[in-house]
């Protein structure tokens, strides 16, 4: 193959289209011509530094009537609740729900009121369940609080409310 | 939170166009401008160009019109924010860039680079700029890009190889590429 021919395959060259016929040929020419040589090899250089200048990260569009918004992606927020969120706020009901049992159970015994059963268990079940997550125990241990100190039990009631809310 | 607010023309027609293209806009004046807030202005003026254009004529091919127009705008706002200016072919300094090692590039080599390239993109002409961006940051073929601006492949080919030379030979002083002497 002549240079004139390696010109006029430079371009499908350097747009990578050339087909695989032909990159044989044209590898073969480049191979044993230091004139086309280097030219090709200073024009692939050019085309690697136009590639160096870096795009956006994705964005994602949204519409909203006649307003388009435009946000990278890594900044979307989630529409409601994230998980994060979620947790947290669980994490901080559960803190006030253990800091208000552990009150009531200390209040109850220094009161001797001996209709009130060892809350040690209530107490237990509580903390495991913060731990788990599991909103179903929370709640019948908050159940549970009411249940056997009915009339001192108004905020069991306020947490139990809350906790039936938030699964639904 | 980078976002644009950017009013979208109430005519369904235009509006979808841009819908389909905004993200590619955003992504083509970036490219120029390496920032979120400028490529968002870019963004917003051309809206403003696209709704009067339509309210002409709807063009025939919408992301060619909004690829050249965006590039067109993102290098004239470039133009205008840069600071210093470079004399024509001739060396800033003595320092010898090499463009090939991207490890290399210290980030004030990383900007002097893009205002060279973007110096040598505002040198070429409107075809052969479109054709380079579209080859190179959209990879379409030669054979799409000929279709999109209504050209043979053969010109487009042209118009590429003649493109990638003028941006060589304008990064050739600051940055050592190999050529033929």
């Amino acid at each position: 193959m002549n240079c004139q021919r390696f010109e006029s395959m430079l371009a499908d060259a350097l747009g990578d289209e050339l087909s695989p016929d032909d990159r044989s040929l044209f590898d073969g020419h480049l191979a044993s011509c230091d004139g086309c040589h280097r030219e090709y090899d200073a024009d692939r250089q050019t085309i690697d530094a136009l590639k160096k200048l870096p795009g956006p990260e994705a964005v994602t569009m949204e519409r909203v009537g006649p307003r388009v918004f435009l946000s990278p992606l890594s900044e979307t927020p989630r529409p409601g609740f994230t998980t994060t969120a979620r947790r947290s706020a669980f994490r901080f009901a559960a803190a006030i729900l253990i800091s208000f049992t552990t009150g009531y159970a200390l209040h109850a015994g220094l009161m001797m009121d001996r209709a009130v059963e060892d809350p040690t268990p209530v107490i237990s079940a509580v903390v495991a369940s913060a731990e788990t997550h599991d909103t179903d125990t929370l709640a019948s241990a908050l159940a549970l609080v009411h249940q056997r100190n009915p009339a001192r039990s108004d905020l069991a009631k306020c947490m139990i409310a809350m906790f039936d809310g938030s699964k639904n | 939170m980078i976002s644009a607010n950017v009013m979208v023309p109430s005519d369904s027609t235009a509006a979808g166009d841009f819908d389909r293209h905004s993200r590619d806009v955003y992504g083509w004046a970036y490219r120029i401008l390496g920032h979120h807030h400028d490529a968002l202005d870019v963004v917003q003026d051309v809206f403003l160009k696209w709704t009067k254009q339509c309210s002409r004529s709807h063009p025939r091919e919408a992301r060619g019109w909004l690829r050249r127009v965006t590039i067109n705008r993102a290098i004239d706002l470039q133009r205008a924010k840069r600071v210093k200016t470079v004399d024509e072919g001739g060396l800033e300094d003595s320092a010898n860039h090499t463009a090939r090692d991207e490890s290399a590039l210290t980030e004030t080599d990383a900007g002097a680079l893009r205002t060279d390239i973007v110096s040598a993109l505002d040198r070429l002409t409107e075809i052969q700029r479109s054709v380079l961006v579209a080859k190179i940051y959209d990879e379409w073929t030669f054979a799409g890009i000929a279709d999109e601006l209504g050209l043979s492949v053969s010109t487009v080919k042209t118009h590429y190889l003649r493109g990638v030379r003028a941006v060589r030979d304008r990064l050739r002083p600051r940055w050592s590429l190999e050529y033929a002497t």
